[in-house]
């Protein structure tokens, strides 16, 4: 119906109908609206505001009960301030109330907010009114612990008061007493005399204290009645309790005064005192303020205060229910107003929806009827273009007449379609010019030896000639796409066409890398051809190589250089951009590698890690850069791959330029460096044990010094020495002594961790460093197992020998803070061990250091002393119990020293003989000792001997007989008259040169005397393989033989002993008469002693052999 | 009535003291009133007297050193009052030249507790030497043990045997020290039998000696000396009291009874009471004691010399001290780490201090006086028998 119409026809009526229909939906949108606004408006102005604000009143509402409850639970006036405020709260609330009274307009809500109103200002009347309680309460408070306080105070002056009389009663009764002490009465007279006045003041002390008990409970009862909870506690408090103390407080004080009635001082005391009681009562309880009515006060005020609480929470929940009423109502009419806007809302909801309907209706009953107009004519031009793209140029359309707009699209085709043939023809022409013009140019870079490219602007390789595979080894398909930066040596840095560029500004030469990365030089040139679509680079590249080596041979090479080169006796290499060019035959000797293989490739196939590569190349190249000599030690790789250590040198061929290459120089070191490393190892380490020596010990406990220090450890240093390891060398030969060595050290490693040291200093001293201790017990197990493991017995040569070691220990950092103080006071200690009877280890203590200091002290004063004849000898004489005669006297060295006064023989002899200086010192002892006797000879006993002690440093030389010898001639004196005392020891460490000594002594007449026995370890069958005479019991026995079962049963046996091996026998240190008598009972031969004398001068000897014994003679028995 | 001008005129002149910074205030709690008044007393004006100098010089970086002293009547619930007050009111910067141990006892843990530095108090007690040291107790003085320590050692060079030394003391934390101190001593010299030692005991701010008097006199063996560590009233009462039956018996005393305020107690009584002090006598010569003494006649012609305010005077100049090593601002910790850093200063005493971190103890050095014939000077124990020779003759 419509296809004759146009479709501006068609589309005019169309618009017409759609505006008609978006004018209704309009109005039925605005009229909606417009409702729902005024319902809005009536809802916010009038029924918001009331809810609103009615919930702001909850709110105030709120706030007045915590406050109050803050009010209640405050503990001081102070707090109190610290509230809210109330008026604050007040305003609030009459702000909204305001709100609300404006907004009520209904009968009934105005009935509500005016009993709402009346109840508020109830509650905020029982509000004052608990605050003035509240202030009454924290009031009376205040009062009640000032009344404490002066109640304590008070009480606490009582008791000085108190004080003060007992004081006073008990230094009168003290005064008393003493005055009878001085004057030697005995108290009880002078308390019979004076009782009645003695009881009154006891009596007086006990009341005093009764007072002060009273007091002290008074003062807790106070305390007991502010903390009182209710009054009914209170009054049975007041009721009970006060009124007893107060009497008996009365009571007390009225009887202190009448014990007090002659002391004037003191009776005005009491009647201060009573003052003061009553005082204290009328605080405690009686006054008007008192603590008691004001916690009675308290409690009552607090009853007021619970009761008016409990009344303004119920006004509050009035309050509350009245509110919640109004919300009631409120909410009753916005729920009208808000159901009314909504209906209306609904009804133009659908209005507008049916309209909408009807657009829509419209609009595709429109749409329909145009297509059909349009697709006839659409499906006739579409074809036709079909025909003219398919390339049928002579297509053209019918064309219909009318005004339809499809009969001028048919004639604008036609037009179209025309123009286009003839430009077609043209263009077919053009291009078979074009075709012939290529096949010209491809000829050509197919024919030309140099590579040509063509690139894009970032250097990809886009089109290349055939040419260039050949100059770049790789064909054309692989080098398409390629980045022509790639064929550059990466030291020439480039990587782009820029650089490249900028390159081609100074040369046209480069360093090439085929596409196997084999070096070449190149010559190259670089043009661009710009165009509008795109600009491309065109690049030719030619092969220099071939050329380059000619000119660089006629350079670097003649024949005789050539020989000297391959000829030479190291290896030598050309690298160039550290790819090695040339080489000669010892270095292919060097590497194990033909020339071939290394020619041409890069320097890092010459050192075995990728570090020394880098490390070279970062110092070296430094160092040639500057046109120096560069030369290293390192270690490089053969090319059969074992490493071995290298000498390079290197120099650059140009000093101007070293990157025309360096040459090289090859050593092979290893054998040398083997050679040096043993030295090495020779210097530091003993040779016979292999462990570390003195010097890499001090180097190794300085550095763990150092570690220790900065980790805040400890560590211990050993020092630890042999006993007697001299008499082994002595007695097995240095051999074995060796072997013994070897197995120590052996056995000592076994005893340390795997980081400690173990070494030896020389001689048998050894030394440990144990690092990073963790304590002291551990250093403790540690020197436990070493005197463990080297006391284990050892086989040597088929000869079990056991050795024993001295370890002394000294810690880092409590005993020394370097090398040299910590070994030293280890060394300090281990000789404290050897003191301390060898085989154990000591820690060193400072102590050590004062005992060596005073030690070596003596030391000096010795040598002065020797020289300058300090000693002088002392005898004690010795008395035969059978003739009661004076058969003998032990010689005894005294030291007087100028600076130490008398030192004991204890202290000074050891160090005599520690410094050797006991030879000298002893042989004048025994010189003194036979003078002595020679001089008193005349009054002497036929049968005198004249006993010297020895030590056993004197036997070391073997000298001794002899030096007896020809004393004895020299002096003209008989053997016989001298007798020599040796200690077991001698004996035990050296068992055959003491027998052959003292065979000789023996031989010449000499009796012989074993000191001190009963103390060492000998048996007498065991002396008895010595030529010995006498035998002397130590004091020691000879001291609790009278007491002690045991050591007399042992002199007995002694003497029961001797008797049978034909030994005299001398009792030492006897100094009672009871002693003596059991000596003499068990027939004891010879006795020495304070009983009878002690060690004398000579002169006082010389007096005491004048004297003789008086009446200390010994009953002769068999006389 | 004052004019307008005179009124401006008055505001100009006082004017740069009412606009300066803020002052540094320093809090003191001590007995103002009661039997150890004059010790709070002196201590206050040793102090004043030293700040009074620094103020005149501008104070310390513009800002005037205030120090506001509390009484505590030597009571420890009163010092415990007046160190929160000063502390949360007054807002010291620093708490100073506090008297006595038992209220030490009190003062010692709000310090600490507040952090606030308690420095120079007037006692030797082990409260306010706690190991290790205490950040916020620094004190000057050494304490009782060496005090007592120095007699010990006096008496027993003079020949007195240990158990003829007797004991008088305050029946609080300041005489349970010292006795202690003074036990531990005799341990230390082998003795064994200190449960026998006389010890007499008396209430403290009382004057009843009397019970103390009677505990002596009733003593199976007499005692020689008596080491006394008691206020100066009650040590001048138990004097005069014991002097009366036992004639020739040896006083010996703390520093903290204060020895001027004894000798004014004693009068021309006695002649000699040894008293250990922990700052050099006034015959001293000392650079410090010229010093204060120049301050104090500046301070006020009328106040008289004594070792107490001698003491106050080198704490405040400690205190001082330590301020100018603050670079930053001037705080509660700043202070300490001012005074901490005072390292090899001789602030005349003949000696240089060192402090730091561990160390709070400015000196350990007790000098020997003693009041013979009226007055207080130095005293050597080889002297000890010319003294007693005079008394003899007299």
């Amino acid at each position: 119906m419509y296809s004759t119409w146009s479709i501006k026809h068609l589309l005019q009526l169309w618009s017409v109908v759609t505006i008609v229909a978006i004018i209704l939906i309009a109005s039925l949108a605005i009229y909606s609206n417009e409702f729902f606004a005024t319902t809005q408006k009536d809802l916010t102005e009038h029924i918001l505001p009331i809810e609103n604000a009615s919930r702001q009143i909850s709110s105030a509402v709120a706030s007045f009960i915590a406050r109050q409850q803050q009010m209640v639970t405050s503990e001081s006036l102070g707090s109190l301030e610290q509230l809210d405020s109330r008026k604050q709260l007040e305003s609030y609330f009459d702000k909204n109330w305001q709100q609300i009274t404006a907004s009520v307009d209904s009968e009934q809500g105005a009935k509500i907010t005016g009993s709402l109103q009346q109840y508020y200002k109830q509650f905020l009347e029982i509000d004052d009114q608990l605050l003035e309680l509240v202030k009454h309460h924290h009031r009376m408070q205040n009062q009640m612990d000032e009344q404490v306080a002066s109640a304590e105070q008070l009480g606490q002056e009582i008791q000085n008061h108190v004080e003060f009389i007992s004081g006073r009663i008990n230094l009168q009764l003290s005064r008393a007493k003493r005055s009878a002490r001085l004057s030697q009465l005995d108290e009880s007279i002078l308390s019979q005399g004076r009782n009645n006045k003695v009881d009154n003041q006891y009596s007086v002390q006990k009341l005093s204290y009764d007072l002060a008990l009273n007091i002290l409970r008074l003062t807790s009862l106070a305390q007991k009645i502010r903390q009182a909870n209710n009054t009914d506690s209170l009054v049975s408090i007041s009721g009970n309790d006060i009124q007893q103390y107060a009497s008996i407080l009365n009571l007390n004080i009225n009887q202190l005064r009448s014990q007090l009635s002659d002391q004037a001082e003191l009776l005005d005391m009491t009647k201060r005192l009573e003052n003061e009681i009553t005082a204290l009562l009328a605080i405690v309880i009686k006054d008007q303020y008192s603590i008691y009515q004001l916690r009675y006060q308290q409690l009552k005020n607090n009853q007021h205060l619970v009761a008016g609480q409990k009344k303004s929470r119920l006004v509050l929940e009035v309050v509350m229910a009245k509110l919640e009423q109004l919300s009631i109502l409120v909410s009753d009419k916005s729920l009208t107003a808000v159901t009314r806007s909504t209906q209306v809302a609904e009804t133009a909801r659908w209005s507008i929806f049916l309209l909408s309907l009807m657009i829509i209706v419209g609009m595709f009953t429109f749409i329909r009827s145009m297509s059909k107009g349009i697709n006839a004519s659409l499906t006739d031009v579409s074809s036709a273009m079909h025909a003219l793209s398919s390339k049928k140029f002579d297509t053209r359309l019918e064309v219909i007449a009318g005004n339809n707009e499809f009969a001028v699209l048919a004639e604008d085709f036609n037009k179209f379609a025309s123009n286009n043939q003839v430009l077609i023809e043209d263009l077919a022409e053009a291009k078979d010019a074009i075709q012939s013009r290529e096949q010209h140019i491809s000829t050509i870079l197919r024919g030309v030896p140099e590579a040509i490219l063509t690139l894009s602007p970032n250097g990809e390789i886009q089109s290349s000639n055939p040419a260039a595979e050949h100059i770049l080894k790789a064909s054309n398909d692989v080098l398409i796409g390629l980045k022509l930066m790639r064929f550059f040596a990466g030291e020439q840095s480039i990587f782009t066409l820029a650089d490249l560029q900028r390159k081609l500004q100074y040369s046209q030469e480069f360093e090439g890398l085929d596409y196997n990365n084999q070096a070449f030089s190149i010559w190259l040139s670089l043009n661009l051809i710009s165009s509008e679509k795109e600009n491309l680079w065109v690049c030719v590249i030619s092969d220099i190589t071939a050329w380059k080596r000619a000119e660089e041979n006629l350079k670097t090479t003649s024949s005789e250089l050539d020989a000297i080169l391959e000829n030479a006796m190291v290896g030598i290499a050309l690298i160039k951009n550290r790819v090695v060019t040339r080489v000669n035959t010892k270095f292919e000797d060097i590497f194990r590698c033909n020339r071939s293989a290394i020619e041409g490739h890069s320097s890092r196939k010459l050192y075995p890690t990728e570090e020394i590569y880098q490390n070279l190349g970062d110092e070296g190249y430094k160092v040639l850069a500057r046109g120096e000599n560069y030369i290293s030690e390192l270690r490089l790789l053969r090319q059969d791959g074992n490493i071995f250590w290298g000498m390079m040198s290197g120099k650059a061929i140009d000093k101007n330029n070293p990157k025309a290459g360096i040459i090289w120089l090859f050593e092979d070191i290893t054998e040398q460096r083997d050679k040096d490393e043993k030295l090495l190892k020779l210097a530091s380490i003993d040779s016979l044990t292999g462990l570390p020596n003195r010097s890499v010990f001090n180097d190794r406990l300085e550095h763990a010094i150092h570690q220790s220090h900065r980790k805040a450890v400890r560590l211990a240093v050993f020092f630890l020495d042999l006993d007697r390891f001299k008499h082994i060398n002595d007695s097995l030969g240095h051999k074995a002594g060796d072997i013994l060595l070897c197995e120590v050290a052996n056995r000592l490693k076994q005893c340390v961790r795997e980081g400690d040291t173990v070494a030896r200093l020389g001689g048998d001293e050894f030394t440990l460093i144990l690092e990073d201790i963790r304590s002291i017990q551990f250093v403790a197990k540690v020197a436990e197992k070493v005197l463990t493991v080297i006391s284990q017995t050892y086989i040597i040569d088929g000869t079990e020998i056991s050795i024993s070691p001295s370890i002394g220990i000294s810690l880092y950092p409590a005993d020394g803070q370097d090398s040299d103080v910590l070994l030293r006071n280890a060394d300090a200690a281990m000789y404290h061990a050897k003191e301390n009877g060898r085989n154990n280890f000591q820690f060193y203590s400072a102590e050590m250091n004062s005992q060596a200091a005073e030690r070596l002290a003596m030391q000096t004063s010795l040598r002065r002393a020797v020289e300058q004849n300090e000693f002088y000898l002392a005898f004690q004489p010795q008395i035969n119990l059978i003739t009661g005669k004076i058969s003998g006297a032990e010689a005894l060295l005294r030291w007087n020293s100028s600076e130490w006064g008398q030192v004991s023989p204890v202290q000074f002899i050891p160090i005599l003989e520690d410094t050797g200086l006991i030879n000298s010192v002893g042989e004048r002892v025994l010189r003194q000792a036979c003078e002595a006797y020679l001089e008193l000879k005349d009054e002497l006993e036929a049968d005198f001997q004249m006993a010297v002690n020895l030590s056993g440093r004197q036997f070391s030389g073997g000298q001794l007989a002899s030096i007896v010898r020809n004393l004895l001639e020299e002096l003209g004196m008989s053997a016989k008259h001298l007798e020599l005392e040796i200690t077991e020891n001698i004996l035990m460490d050296d068992t055959n040169l003491a027998i052959s000594t003292l065979t000789e002594l023996s031989d010449l007449g000499i009796s012989l005397a074993i000191d001190d026995f009963g103390t060492g370890y000998s048996s007498l069958s065991y002396l008895k393989q010595f030529p010995l005479d006498v035998l002397k019991i130590d004091r020691s026995f000879v001291r609790d033989i009278t007491d002690d079962a045991d050591d007399a049963a042992i002199v007995d046996a002694i003497l029961a002993m001797s008797r049978k091996l034909n030994l005299e026998v001398v009792a030492e240190g006897v100094e009672t008469v009871e002693q003596l008598d059991f000596l003499q009972e068990h027939d004891c031969p010879r006795v020495q002693g304070y009983y009878f004398s002690k060690p004398l001068s000579f002169d006082d000897f010389k007096a005491f052999i004048e004297q003789g014994l008086g009446d200390k003679l010994p009953k002769i028995r068999n006389a | 009535m004052m004019n307008n001008r005179a009124f401006i005129a008055v505001l100009l002149f006082f004017s740069p003291i009412l606009y300066s910074a803020e002052n540094i205030k320093v809090g003191m709690t001590a007995a103002l009133t009661g039997s150890s008044a004059e010790l709070g007393f002196h201590m206050r004006t040793g102090i004043d007297s030293y700040f009074a100098i620094v103020n005149r010089q501008g104070g310390v970086k513009g800002r005037l050193i205030e120090l506001i002293v509390k009484d505590d009547g030597y009571e420890p619930k009163r010092a415990a009052k007046n160190m929160r007050l000063l502390i949360e009111q007054e807002k010291v910067l620093a708490v100073m030249g506090n008297v006595g141990t038992p209220t030490a006892i009190v003062t010692v843990p709000i310090a600490q507790e507040k952090e606030i530095l308690l420095l120079g108090a007037f006692s030797g007690g082990g409260v306010l030497r706690p190991e290790p040291a205490s950040r916020y107790i620094i004190n000057y003085r050494a304490s009782y043990s060496e005090e007592t320590a120095e007699m010990i050692t006096g008496l027993l060079s003079v020949g007195i045997e240990p158990k003829k030394i007797a004991f008088f003391t305050q029946a609080d934390g300041y005489g349970d020290t010292v006795y202690q101190g003074a036990v531990n001593a005799l341990k230390n010299t082998g003795f064994e039998e200190t449960e026998q030692l006389i010890h007499g005991r008396y209430t403290r701010n009382t004057l009843n000696v009397e019970n103390a008097v009677a505990d002596i006199l009733d003593a199976p063996i007499e005692p020689k000396a008596v080491i006394m560590a008691a206020g100066y009233k009650a040590s001048a009462k138990f004097i005069i009291l014991l002097k009366k039956e036992i004639p020739d018996i040896l006083f010996l005393n703390l520093s903290f009874v204060g020895s001027y305020a004894l000798l004014k107690e004693l009068g021309s009584n006695v002649d000699t009471v040894i008293i250990t002090q922990v700052v050099p006598s006034l015959d001293s010569g000392l650079p410090i004691v010229e010093e204060y003494l120049k301050a104090l006649q500046q301070f006020d012609l009328n106040l008289p010399a004594n070792l107490v305010s001698l003491e106050g005077f080198i704490v405040a100049k400690l205190f001082h001290y330590g301020l100018l090593n603050v670079e930053q601002q001037i705080t509660k910790e700043s202070i300490i780490d001012g005074i901490e850093a005072i390292r090899g200063i001789d602030i005349g005493l003949g000696q240089g201090i060192y402090l730091d971190e561990q160390d709070h103890q400015v000196i350990n050095k007790v000098w020997l006086t003693c009041l013979c014939q009226g007055e207080l000077r130095q005293f050597d124990w080889n002297e000890l028998h010319k003294i007693q020779n005079t008394v003899d003759i007299e």
